[in-house]
């Protein structure tokens, strides 16, 4: 299609972010709509545009026109006190710093939008303050329920987007992320059902969701369930069955052998038994949330610390001769060794 | 409006702009103080005149040959009969090997079920409309005391210019519980409509409907 000009706006309402309309020169009577390469993400660039009628084109002022195209960064247009502002959403945030604090005070569910687009992280204080601003304005129930179901879902929805690229278009995916993937507040704790065709989000997702509800001011629990979504000849049935899955010990501990034997002489410290395992065991998401009596610690790693530090265990891989303790970690021996062999895994 | 399902007009139904409204409200409405509708038709009858059913549609068979009674106990028996409950409907899941039933004479049926089959969740790029039951009344709705329900963009809950009160306000009076997604404009416009579709699945799985 070529280069276009970001040349105007429609707004779904006097502030906050509106949708931005392309033509092919500033005074251009065929209009278009961009589509981005990670929709409702922060780091998506134009991926291709759409022809577009829009009912009421407001038009930017001339200085605010801008070129771009395909592959080039998302543009935003943010509206605040009758003016619009227009930029990628970290040029637009840099412009309205000064008045944040006013802007928080009126349409703070506009601000978190653009704040999560300059820096998911960074957004984390606004997610309290919206929640408050709801609280006030509206009753605690619909602000648990904006928590819950925009905020929340909303972070899972994105997660497991990015992860499926394209995929996440499909009929069947659309429909899946609509019923498997579930926020459900349980008092003290929100917990997050995930699908199990969804269960491939890895630790750094899951702190994303799991940061985005301590910002709210609650703790996310994460659990897998077995859902079937078919047609007709399969009815949507949610399983009541929620299924925890986890690495069982004994997986982790031909595991912790295999990273053992991969180095020289055999030796590997606790740290390295920690960081490497995953090279040969899939972990799961319950694998990968974090320790409760060791926040700094996923409960795989705290697995494998039990592994090394609970020497008297009858099943441990010390009493069984597969490994020696060496103070700071494992070595395992011809007898750990023979037993992956016997178990078809390389030693 | 349709029946227990949300679908959205589009603007423009060609397969190069596949324009759905960018700004999407809903209100679930309920139906039962209505009195009669003044026409039932089995799909959207919008889209079928703007020929965005494309080459299924029998040139042969008039729109108006597809309207049922005027009533909601017709279009119950029609959800039943093609669908077999209103989970199914809702998700747009014809019974499987409905037309096997018809006889070739049955130029209507036949016909509505291939429309339909662009709703179904195994369409390629499902069409939810192409088997939305359209109901139409002759006078305007009074939201008041027929909606339940109100679904529209976070955005709206904020201040425009001075407090923003006056809609919720509204809303709260009426007794009107409302629920919001969040809009962006860098958002896939499937995604809204997924939304939607969601917040009134769950609505109507609480009251047993679905």
């Amino acid at each position: 299609m070529g280069r276009l000009h970001l040349i105007g706006y429609e707004k779904l309402t006097d502030h906050g972010l509106a949708l931005p309309v392309f033509g092919r020169s500033p005074g251009a009577n065929v209009f278009y709509t961009a589509r981005s390469s990670e929709p409702g993400g922060a780091r998506g660039h134009i991926s291709s545009f759409d022809h577009y009628d829009p009912d009421v084109l407001v038009l930017l002022p001339d200085d605010q026109i801008r070129e771009t195209g395909v592959g080039e960064p998302w543009l935003d247009i943010f509206l605040w006190e009758d003016v619009a502002y227009a930029g990628t959403a970290p040029e637009i945030w840099d412009v309205l710093a000064e008045v944040p604090d006013r802007i928080a005070e009126h349409t703070p569910l506009s601000l978190l939008a653009l704040a999560e687009a300059v820096d998911p992280a960074a957004a984390g204080p606004l997610v309290q303050k919206t929640f408050s601003w709801l609280t006030t304005r509206y009753g605690r129930r619909n602000a648990e329920e904006w928590r819950n179901e925009v905020h929340l879902r909303g972070t899972v929805l994105k997660c497991v987007r990015r992860e499926q690229g394209a995929h996440a278009d499909r009929a069947e995916i659309r429909r899946a992320l609509q019923e498997e993937i579930v926020v459900q507040d349980d008092g003290d704790k929100i917990i997050v059902f995930i699908g199990s065709r969804f269960s491939f989000l890895d630790r750094d997702r899951l702190d994303v969701i799991a940061a985005a509800a301590a910002s709210a001011g609650v703790k996310a629990e994460f659990m897998i369930q077995q859902v079937h979504v078919a047609p007709y000849v399969k009815p949507t049935v949610r399983q009541e069955t929620v299924v925890k899955r986890r690495t069982s010990e004994n997986e982790m501990r031909i595991a912790a052998l295999q990273v053992a034997a991969g180095k020289p002489d055999g030796r590997v410290t606790t740290r390295q038994l920690k960081s490497e395992v995953d090279r040969y065991v899939t972990l799961t998401i319950e694998d990968r949330i974090h320790s409760e009596t060791r926040p700094n610690e996923a409960m795989y790693q705290q697995m494998i610390g039990n592994i090394v530090s609970h020497r008297g265990a009858k099943n441990n891989i010390f009493a069984k001769g597969g490994a020696i303790y060496t103070g700071d970690g494992i070595q395992i021996t011809d007898a750990g060794r023979h037993h992956l062999r016997t178990l078809g895994l390389k030693d | 409006m349709f029946l227990a399902r949300p679908a959205y007009r589009l603007r423009n139904c060609t397969a190069k702009s596949d324009q759905i409204n960018r700004f999407p409200c809903a209100f679930v409405i309920r139906p039962d103080k209505l009195g009669a509708p003044f026409h039932v038709y089995p799909f959207d009858t919008g889209a079928g005149v703007s020929g965005c059913y494309g080459d299924t549609v029998d040139p042969h068979v008039y729109l108006e040959d597809y309207e049922l009674e005027p009533s909601l106990s017709a279009a119950q028996r029609h959800i039943a009969w093609a669908f077999g409950g209103n989970r199914q409907y809702f998700e747009g899941d014809l019974i499987p090997g409905l037309a096997r039933r018809l006889h070739a004479w049955q130029s209507v049926g036949l016909g509505w079920l291939t429309i339909a089959g662009l709703a179904a969740t195994g369409s390629n790029r499902p069409d939810k409309r192409a088997s939305a039951m359209e109901v139409s009344y002759s006078k305007h709705l009074p939201l008041k005391g027929h909606a339940r329900l109100a679904i529209f963009p976070q955005q709206l809950v904020e201040d425009d210019r001075g407090r923003n009160s006056a809609f919720i306000d509204d809303l709260t009076k009426h007794d009107l519980p409302w629920q919001m997604y969040d809009w962006r404009p860098n958002e896939a416009l499937d995604f809204f409509m997924d939304e939607v579709t969601r917040i009134v699945r769950r609505t109507l799985q609480d009251v047993g409907q679905l």
